[in-house]
């Protein structure tokens, strides 16, 4: 198999209120090496639990019920903090919504990075500091040196996202998740870091797992977009693919919520999604996006429909909407 | 560059000082019966003239003031008017006691208080920390002298381990010590512990798991790293609490110090004497203020760079 | 605090045990002495060195004087000067705390000034200046601890009115007009509500402490007035043969002021809380 992650049926769960909640129900993922695949969704709706799961770094209270992750067809939920804890220093890497909370304020970026790069083995000062300046290049800083010198506080945002990739990147894993990871920043800013994050993924093989709420980045950055609501995906496809012929409701509403600058397109009405957003604590059963979905009839409220693929579409719904 | 930043703090430090002992100097000179009545009974010579000089003559209380302030800086010298003579030297001997006994205090309270407060802190909610954080709590409930009649009655008197009063030898200063740390110990525990839970919830510490970092590693080199800055700001604002415990640690283990001199000799309404305590307390005070900014500045990037970018010091 | 807040409070098993506490020991002081025990200051010589009976629970002193009674009107001195200290100190704090931060600039740094010099002159000293104008002996001293207590409560009020200050909220009163008194009352104040009431008992606390202490190196209530420092320092020549007269006053304090902690960190907890869900 080709793909470098592979997640089977995930089930994980919170508790709240002495119950439990399905947060990521029946979760399937294929992530191919040098892929970057977008996940999109509203807030709650499990995608930085999807990433957390991932990285076994889920808050106190959450649990994986059932269902595999494999990476290099090792089944992750079966390691052992240990265990984990190596995979996570030598295989993967992770950034983060927010550059400015995600660097320790009192350290230099030289000693962070040094503390970073020891993990997988002790190294000399001149040696992390050569590995450093390489890294700091590759995502586009021009000057590394004065950088390394430097604490957070005195860079801005774009820098410190990109040292934080920079950082994420030391010990070469070969899989990126980046939860939300331009939201706090400028627009500007936003886009040289998300054509950062596609070199990085070209040039060095890099699969990413792309976690935001917005379509419009997911188009600029993704080869594919998986579209979750309430734990499940409810839509997968390429792209072009899902752009140009969305097939579930919810996928429809997000597109059509998303404000088009071309002439003659200009005259359609942004219409937002009707209902409340998705809850957990209040969801009966069936299809989470039934009670908001125009389409709906009986069936969608019992029972949540089966993924269905056509080609490299994936989706589940009754009705094919067209 | 630190020590620009030192000579900086101490710049300001001055006018403090000058300022405490200003308030002291009208506090006491205006005091009914302080203002020398009782002077041509002990007064002799020189130190007579000077007495006038600071407390009688007609000149207004700021002149005074200059003058008695300009003698005790460039005189060092302390003159009392019951005792007829300076005291000075009496003074500095004493002084040191208080500062030696204050400094094994706040070696105490940081060398205990903080493995605790990281070990409450990491365990939270589990039976350590219930432990720690109730000790703790007790400890900061027992005022001073109770703490001293407590450790003197289980060490003194049921274990005879220890002797209750003198400064002859090193196990002198245990109790004393014990009992200068406890209010500062139990508030250290207190505010690492606080801390170091409030930083392990941080965005930084997640991306430290993300790489794999060990938890110890992340608690020790991080959290308790970053808890250490609030921890000195509010063993700074403790300094006054601090001193008045090894005061009262003086005055219980009758340790001849400036708290002990400080409290007979306002039985005796020797103000002089309460002159002379008074500043040089007021004096440890700021200095230990300068100590927690250097530490401060130490150990807070961001105040360093400020101090180097703008100029400005810290408030 | 609303009333959620209070039920929540209510809830907590550790701040409802410490209040009852609290309660009984203010409850012992006003009421015991009305029982008819004998004065705290009627010689019984006769009868001196009791031990605990029912005429005197709690024994008689060296003179024959009654401990429980002496032990609860010292309570009533320590509890309620200590109370009065903390009035003062929390009117005077807040007041030049929203002073200092609101208004800022000059103003802020002059009262950091002043604060930073009281901090570092002992409050030893007060007690003598207070007690040589008002008089020996008379239970001033509550003012003296009541000066030593304001830098810290204006300093925490000013930091707090500080952390909202500069906020949204604020910046849209002012420019919508508002008077400084408006935005003070409707917006300041409500806000830095929870930081006055941590203060109120994290002051009364260490007012205690600072009163007992106080008593203790025998500047408080003139012989042969009790307070419960002076008490533990009149016994403590006694306290190999008679170590209760000496310990049972240690014990109230400790536990008073425990007691008052332990509300504190049950109304922080509170408080807590309720920033969780906001």
């Amino acid at each position: 198999m080709n793909s470098l992650l592979s997640i089977r049926d995930l089930h994980v769960s919170f508790a709240a209120e002495d119950k439990r909640f399905l947060v990521l129900n029946n979760v399937s993922l294929d992530l191919a090496r040098g892929e970057i695949k977008a996940i999109v969704g509203e807030s709650g709706c499990g995608k930085t639990t999807l990433a957390n799961t991932i990285m076994r770094l889920l808050p106190a209270g959450a649990v994986i019920e059932s269902g595999t992750i494999l990476l290099n067809d090792q089944d992750l939920t079966k390691y052992t903090e240990k265990e984990m804890r190596r995979v996570r220093a030598e295989d993967m890497g992770m950034i983060f919504q927010d550059p400015f909370s995600a660097l320790d304020p009192v350290y230099t970026i030289l000693d962070q990075f040094r503390e970073t790069l020891n993990i997988r083995g002790s190294h000399s000062s001149a040696e992390v500091r050569e590995i450093s300046v390489n890294m700091l290049r590759q995502v586009g800083i021009p000057e590394p040196e004065m950088i390394l010198k430097k604490y957070p506080y005195e860079l801005s945002g774009g820098l410190r996202q990109r040292v934080l990739i920079a950082g994420s990147l030391l010990n070469e894993p070969q899989l990126l998740i980046a939860d939300e990871p331009t939201t706090a920043l400028d627009v500007t800013v936003q886009k040289e870091i998300l054509n950062l994050l596609k070199d990085l993924a070209v040039r060095r093989g890099l699969s990413v797992l792309f976690i935001t709420h917005s379509l419009n980045v997911a188009a600029v950055i993704a080869d594919t977009i998986a579209v979750f609501y309430g734990g499940r995906v409810v839509e997968e496809a390429p792209v072009k693919d899902l752009f140009m012929n969305p097939r579930h409701p919810y996928t429809r509403g997000l597109l059509n919520t998303i404000p088009s600058l071309s002439y003659g397109k200009a005259e359609r009405k942004l219409t937002p999604i009707p209902g409340e957003l998705f809850s957990f604590t209040e969801h009966a059963g069936g299809c989470p996006f039934a009670p908001r979905c125009t389409y709906a009839e009986e069936e969608c409220h019992k029972e949540f429909p089966a993924l269905k693929t056509v080609g490299k579409h994936r989706y589940a719904c009754y009705k094919e909407t067209k | 560059m630190m020590l620009r930043y030192i000579f900086k703090r101490i710049l300001v430090i001055i006018p403090a000082l000058l300022a405490s002992m200003l308030a002291i100097f009208i506090l006491l000179t205006y005091l009914p019966g302080s203002r020398l009545g009782m002077l041509p009974i002990y007064g002799d010579g020189d130190l007579l003239d000077r007495f006038f000089l600071y407390f009688s003559v007609p000149a207004n209380t700021f002149t005074r003031y200059l003058r008695y302030a300009w003698d005790v800086f460039t005189k060092l010298h302390f003159p009392s008017v019951f005792q007829h003579r300076d005291l000075t030297g009496e003074t500095l001997t004493r002084a040191k006691f208080t500062f030696l006994l204050t400094m094994l205090g706040l070696i105490f309270m940081i060398v205990a208080g903080i493995p605790l407060g990281v070990a409450a802190g990491h365990k939270k909610g589990k039976w350590q920390d219930t432990l720690i954080s109730s000790f703790s709590l007790v400890l900061s409930s027992i005022p001073p002298f109770c703490l001293s009649i407590f450790l003197a009655l289980l060490f003194c008197l049921y274990l005879h381990w220890l002797p209750v009063f003198g400064i002859e030898e090193p196990k002198n200063y245990i109790l004393p010590t014990l009992t200068i740390a406890s209010g500062g110990l139990a508030k250290t525990i207190q505010v690492v512990r606080q801390n170091v839970i409030a930083e392990m919830k941080k965005p930084y510490t997640k991306t430290l798991r993300a790489k794999g970092v060990r938890e110890e590693k992340i608690l020790l080199r991080h959290a308790l790293r970053n808890s250490l800055i609030p921890t000195i700001t509010v063993l700074r604002e403790m300094s006054a609490e601090i001193f008045m415990s090894t005061f009262i640690a003086e005055y219980f283990f009758a340790i001849p110090g400036i708290g002990y001199y400080l409290v007979s000799a306002i039985i005796a309404r020797d103000y002089s004497v309460v002159f002379a305590c008074s500043i040089i307390t007021a004096l440890f005070i700021l200095l230990f203020g300068l100590l927690c900014d250097i530490l401060f500045f130490l150990l807070e990037p961001e105040v360093r760079g400020k101090s180097l970018n703008e100029g400005g010091a810290h408030e | 605090m609303n009333r959620k807040a209070w039920r929540k409070f209510f809830r907590n098993k550790v701040s409802v045990l410490a209040l009852a506490v609290f309660l009984l020991i203010v409850g012992c002081c006003i009421f015991v002495p009305m029982l008819g025990f004998s004065d705290y200051y009627t010689l019984d010589v006769p009868n001196h060195h009791a031990p605990f009976t029912l005429e005197h629970p709690f024994g008689t002193d060296h003179l024959g004087r009654d401990l429980l009674s002496r032990m609860m009107i010292g309570g009533r001195y320590t509890l309620g000067l200590s109370f009065l200290a903390t009035v003062l100190a929390i009117f005077f704090g807040v007041f030049f705390g929203i002073l200092a931060g609101y208004k800022g600039g000059k103003t802020d740094s002059l009262i950091i000034r002043i604060s930073e010099i009281l901090t570092s002159i002992p409050y030893l000293l007060f007690v003598i200046i207070v007690e040589v104008f008002l008089g020996f002996g008379k239970g001033y001293f509550f003012l003296a601890v009541a000066i030593a207590s304001l830098p810290s409560v204006t300093r925490t009020i000013r930091n707090a009115v500080l952390k909202i200050r500069y906020s949204e909220y604020i910046e849209a009163s002012i420019t919508m007009g508002r008077s400084d008194a408006y935005i003070l009352t409707h917006h300041v104040l409500r806000s830095i509500l929870p930081v006055i009431l941590l203060q109120i008992t994290s002051t009364y606390a260490s007012s205690i402490m600072a009163c007992t202490i106080l008593g203790y190196l025998d500047f408080g209530m003139a012989y042969p007035v009790p307070e419960w420092g002076r008490i533990v320092a009149e016994y403590y020549s006694k306290i190999y043969t008679h170590m209760s007269w000496c310990v049972l006053p240690c014990v109230f304090i400790a536990a008073s002021v425990l007691s008052v902690h332990l509300i504190g960190n049950g109304i922080r907890d509170v408080q807590d809380i309720r920033e969780e869900t906001e």
